[in-house]
């Protein structure tokens, strides 16, 4: 944990989790590592988990679910999208067994550790598991409405922490959550800008510079990847006729593919995205990784210009 | 153990065999030799010591049974239809597109399968949490947990013995099983076991009574969790030619493996 961002963003989580779970059928499991070192001064409870190892936790998870409880799996975004992948998809989502699973470290937050621990994929693979939802979300709010909804969620999710996310604030907040649903954060009729996590403040951003380019953008929070709210990404784009999709990870199979998909296959019309290329990434500050990685409010503006010049009419 | 529950036992399991054999045959495909060696485990478990209710295959009460050995998983399926789960119909379309019994068991759909079995090993976390939930509850179901030696040799399965142990899981039950031919033979699983604080028998995985003996010894109400090393005897094996444990069977080949079952089950 080195990025303050994450770490608030955790924190926060962690915070409401613990209120909210407070006299409730609360359990959580974690590696032991986890548990002893992220977790030990943020969640009042102790970790379930009958084994030491991340992997462990899952089976775990699966074991607790099995016998109808409704645990919270919490890891790092590279142990549980990377090493445990084939034990979620076979023991967890196969089965549909109602697991909540929450990752931290996701995205480029986790800023010194480099390549290995910093994983732009999971969200990708994620998605491309079959019956998986998948969730990011961009406010504290967000979170604490995927809380509040998740003991009547009865289907496995994952949710990524990324950056300093949870520690934005939105108005329209208080748009009821669901999974496949997303907020349209500030209304236009320019150009559509998708975004989820820590980069919904910073499409936010960006719309303020394209409105001094009289481009007014339709900024839309995505917190469901998957499924994914392809009606609200099609009422937009019907009125703007191009769109710009942005996420703190890698451009393939992410928020990026979910956009392109759903306007392939419906509404085709000009799309840039606004992340990481085909490639691992090295360590540094997280401003430093953000610009050298392109993921900053102004490539979204360069972006959202682009299309914009190309848009359908 | 009285002879005629004997006779019992040994016809079930001879019967059992067949139905491995069948379906393993006519799928063309699947794996046989452990699943042969753990029949006569498996029919024990399910006629004698597991509680349950075919009807009634998601009563909270019943005891669990749960597997990490996809080798057994044919086994399985010929013990649950047998038990009266579902109809032996099924057995015949094993491994075919849209037919209930797939390679893996699909958990939810098939009657009598607690639990999914999974491919990416251990899974003994599951087991031993499913057990500390269970464990509170007024009838405290049991978990039944089979695995093979092989898991011995893992440092993730022997973590999570050690951390299992620490649990209180009296209703725990890890079933093993050892192959008493090849390398694994030379695991000391019974010693290995017990240094982790496990509660430890040994039995022989066709023998009926020592299954009996073992079972009778536990005492599932307390203390640490149990461990059963269900020795694998030869003499249950079918004797077919290049024996691996997935194969597919020719026709020829399973006619001549169901001869010689019924010939063994006639001397027994």
């Amino acid at each position: 944990m080195n990025a303050d961002g994450n770490l608030s963003a955790l924190s926060a989580f962690c915070a409401a989790l613990s209120e909210r779970a407070a006299g409730k059928d609360f359990i959580f499991v974690a590696s032991e590592e986890t548990a002893e070192k992220e977790l030990k001064d943020l969640l009042p409870f102790s970790s379930e988990s009958l084994s030491p190892s991340i992997e462990g936790a899952v089976m775990s998870a699966a074991g607790f679910a099995l016998a109808g409880r409704k645990p919270w799996l919490i890891g790092r975004a590279a142990d549980i999208a990377g090493r445990c992948y084939s034990r979620i998809r076979e023991a967890i989502v196969q089965t549909g067994l109602p697991v909540r699973i929450v990752s931290f470290d996701g995205g480029i937050s986790c800023v010194h550790e480099g390549a290995s621990s910093q994983m732009l994929e999971d969200i990708a693979l994620m998605r491309a598991m079959p019956r998986m939802n998948v969730i990011v979300p961009a406010d504290e709010e967000t979170a604490v409405r995927v809380i509040e909804a998740g003991d009547e969620i009865s289907c496995p999710f994952y949710m990524r922490l990324d950056g300093a996310a949870l520690s934005q604030k939105y108005e329209n907040a208080s748009e009821p959550f669901h999974i496949g649903g997303a907020r349209i954060l500030r209304g236009g009729g320019g150009v559509t800008i998708c975004a989820c996590g820590a980069m919904v403040a910073r499409a936010l951003k960006a719309a303020e510079r394209l409105e001094m380019q009289n481009i007014n953008a339709e900024v839309i929070d995505c917190y469901s990847l998957k499924p994914f709210a392809e009606n609200v990404l099609l009422s937009s784009v019907r009125r703007t006729g191009c769109c710009v999709a942005a996420s703190e990870e890698n451009a393939f199979g992410g928020l990026f593919g979910a956009v392109a998909e759903c306007l392939g296959r419906t509404y085709p019309v000009p799309l840039r995205s606004v992340a990481v290329g085909d490639e691992f990434v090295n360590s540094g500050t997280q401003e430093e990784l953000c610009e050298y990685y392109g993921l900053t409010w102004k490539e979204i503006v360069d972006a959202a210009a682009q299309v914009w010049a190309l848009r359908r009419r | 153990m009285d002879e005629k529950k004997f006779a019992k036992l040994n016809n079930i399991s001879a019967e059992v065999r067949k139905d491995i054999l069948r379906m393993v045959g006519i799928a063309r495909s699947g794996p046989l030799e452990k699943s042969l060696s753990a029949a006569s485990l498996l029919v024990y478990l399910y006629w004698e010591e597991m509680l349950f209710v075919p009807g009634e295959p998601r009563r909270e009460d019943r005891d669990r049974f749960m597997t990490d050995v996809p080798e057994a998983v044919p086994a399985l399926y010929a013990v649950l239809a047998r038990r009266g789960f579902f109809e032996r119909e099924h057995l015949w379309h094993y491994r075919r597109l849209g037919a209930m019994l797939q390679a893996l068991p699909d958990f939810g759909r098939i009657p009598g399968v607690d639990a999914p079995c999974v491919a990416a090993r251990p899974q003994i976390a599951m087991a031993g949490a499913l057990a500390r939930e269970l464990f509170p509850a007024e009838s405290s179901p049991r978990v039944i947990f089979l695995t093979d030696e092989k898991n011995l040799l893992c440092d993730e399965f022997i973590a999570d013995l050690k951390k299992s142990s620490g649990k209180y899981t009296p209703n725990l039950l890890v079933l093993v099983l050892q192959n008493l031919r090849g390398d694994t033979a030379r695991i000391a699983a019974p010693a290995r076991l017990s240094s982790f604080g496990w509660d430890v028998r040994e039995a022989f995985s066709s023998d009926f009574e020592s299954l009996e003996n073992a079972f009778m010894s536990f005492n599932f109400a307390e203390g640490a969790p149990k461990a059963l090393v269900a020795l694998q005897s030869e003499d249950v094996f079918v004797k077919l030619e290049h024996s691996e444990a997935f194969r597919s069977l020719s026709m020829g080949e399973l006619d001549m493996a169901l001869e010689e079952l019924e010939e063994k089950s006639n001397e027994r």
